[in-house]
């Protein structure tokens, strides 16, 4: 008995199941199409290339014997066709499931073209920032020995006409220039001392109070100077056991940078006492960093308004060198900046460097390298 | 020596050494020490020959080098720069100058150039 017999008296679901049926079937047969393109983009005789050709038989097969046949069967009970086709099917279903193995080869290659693809856009990215690095220190090199060149051209020429006066000049310049020129060495030498972790940390108790009370010393002059206010916010600020040269240098070099900065009001230093560890904040009421430049802020040469890189300015090193070490001790450092308002430096450090045992692990290793 | 010789440097110590040294050979020298005071210099009459920093404070002295170009003019732009492999800047290759000379450079070679 065919199926339609028993749904004769219900032709609107009939006409419904038909139409369902061959919507799917055409799917079917659309997906197919699909893998019947791409199969011939692959190489002959391939993995893929068998996959795609096997899955676009069984998706053909599927749609014959699952959907086209249904309608068929209501009217003509074909059981003995149908059992052909999904005989083949059965061959095809597994001729695909064993060739399966040989595609984990296919996936793998595709999670590898997408991770190249992010190394490539990494490497381009690191190519950028060296070329940027070799030229910022090419011109804040080349700058003040180009200016100490002629200057002795000028001074022998001043001698020859006995201009006394002249000479004197351009040997000041002379001698200003080579003393820049020592200070970018001195700051990209420790810059690279950074990067090898040659100086052991030394780690001791550290009162922060006293810590802050002692950057705040060094830097009384210069803000005075500057006619700027230079204050110590918070006084019971609590301990912590590091490396007291590298906590102050990482407070002094943002300290630094804030008075450069800062013309009217002045720079507060606190710190705090959190669950795990220390906050130590520097404020200023200089004209603010905008958003587009903090994720380079850190960036070595990296600097916001100093596109001549005049050295006066400095030379872009102070943050990057205060964010290594910060890294270095276990810490970061985060910032907070509202153009024409001001910023905030905020240094996170752990009460004590944990990760500091397995950073001298390592440099022991390397060392033990280094002597054979 | 009677030529008019405009210095586009920001350097201090670079462009006070270059106009004693340009007067002393009888040179007239202009100093411009951003892309703004060049723009104003230029305006006023064409030097002969310019000297040409690259890195200014309110932006890159190609574009100085291109609006000579654009105005047709041909005068003689030695470009001096600190950059590390300027000739791989094709911005700059592309506009002509002079020549490029790497700082630190040499009077006596850049007076042979302009001469």
């Amino acid at each position: 008995m065919t199926l339609i017999h028993c749904m004769m008296h219900d032709w609107w679901w009939i006409g419904i199941t038909v139409a369902l049926d061959v919507a799917v079937a055409a799917g079917y047969i659309l997906i197919a199409w699909h893998w019947q393109i791409n199969q011939r983009l692959l190489p002959r005789g391939s993995a893929p290339r068998r996959a795609l050709g096997n899955m676009r038989n069984i998706f053909v097969l599927c749609g014959i014997c699952g959907y086209l046949f249904i309608p068929i069967k209501m009217v003509w009970p074909a059981w003995r066709l149908y059992d052909m086709v999904l005989l083949v099917l059965v061959w095809m279903t597994w001729r695909y499931a064993w060739g399966a193995r040989d595609l984990k080869v296919v996936y793998s290659e595709i999670g590898r073209a997408k991770k190249l693809e992010a190394d490539l856009d990494e490497s381009r990215a690191e190519s950028k920032r060296k070329t940027f690095f070799l030229n910022a220190i090419s011109h804040d090199l080349r700058t003040p020995l180009n200016g100490l060149m002629l200057q002795t051209q000028v001074a022998e020429m001043a001698l020859d006409s006995s201009d006394q006066a002249a000479v004197r000049e351009a040997l000041r310049i002379v001698a200003s220039n080579a003393q820049a020129a020592g200070r970018l060495l001195d700051s990209l030498l420790e810059v690279g001392r950074l990067d090898l972790s040659a100086e052991p940390d030394r780690l001791e108790p550290l009162d922060l109070a006293e810590v802050l009370d002692s950057v705040r010393q060094r830097f009384r002059l210069d803000a005075e100077q500057k006619g700027i206010a230079l204050d110590v916010a918070a006084r019971s600020a609590g301990q912590i056991v590091s490396d007291r040269t590298k906590v102050e240098r990482v407070i002094s070099n943002l300290v630094q940078n804030a008075i450069k900065f800062t013309e009217r009001g002045g720079v507060t230093l606190g710190a705090s006492q959190g669950n795990e560890g220390v906050t130590i904040w520097v404020e200023d009421t200089g004209p603010g960093i905008p958003r587009e430049h903090h994720d380079s802020l850190f960036q070595e040469f990296y600097q916001v308004a100093n596109p001549a890189r005049d050295r006066a300015k400095g030379f872009g090193l102070g943050l990057a060198i205060a964010d290594r070490l910060a890294r270095h001790l276990g810490g970061r450092i985060e910032l907070d900046s509202v153009v024409g308002r001001g910023t905030r430096f905020t240094v996170h450090l752990p009460d004590q460097p944990t990760r500091y045992q397995h950073d001298a692990r390592e440099v022991a290793v390397v060392d033990t390298g280094a002597h054979h | 020596m009677s030529i008019r010789v405009l210095i586009i440097e920001d350097d201090e110590s670079t462009h006070t050494a270059l106009r004693y040294l340009f007067r002393q050979r009888g040179a007239e020298v202009t100093i411009a020490t951003t892309l703004a005071e060049a723009r104003d210099a230029l305006r006023t009459g064409m030097p002969d020959a310019i000297v040409l920093d690259l890195m200014l404070p309110d932006g890159n002295g190609v574009d100085i080098l291109r609006d000579l170009r654009v105005a047709g003019s041909d005068v003689k732009v030695v470009v001096t720069t600190g950059m590390a492999d300027p000739e791989r800047m094709q911005s700059l290759v592309s506009l002509h100058p002079h020549a490029i000379l790497r700082k630190p450079i040499d009077f006596a070679g850049l007076l042979r150039t302009i001469l």
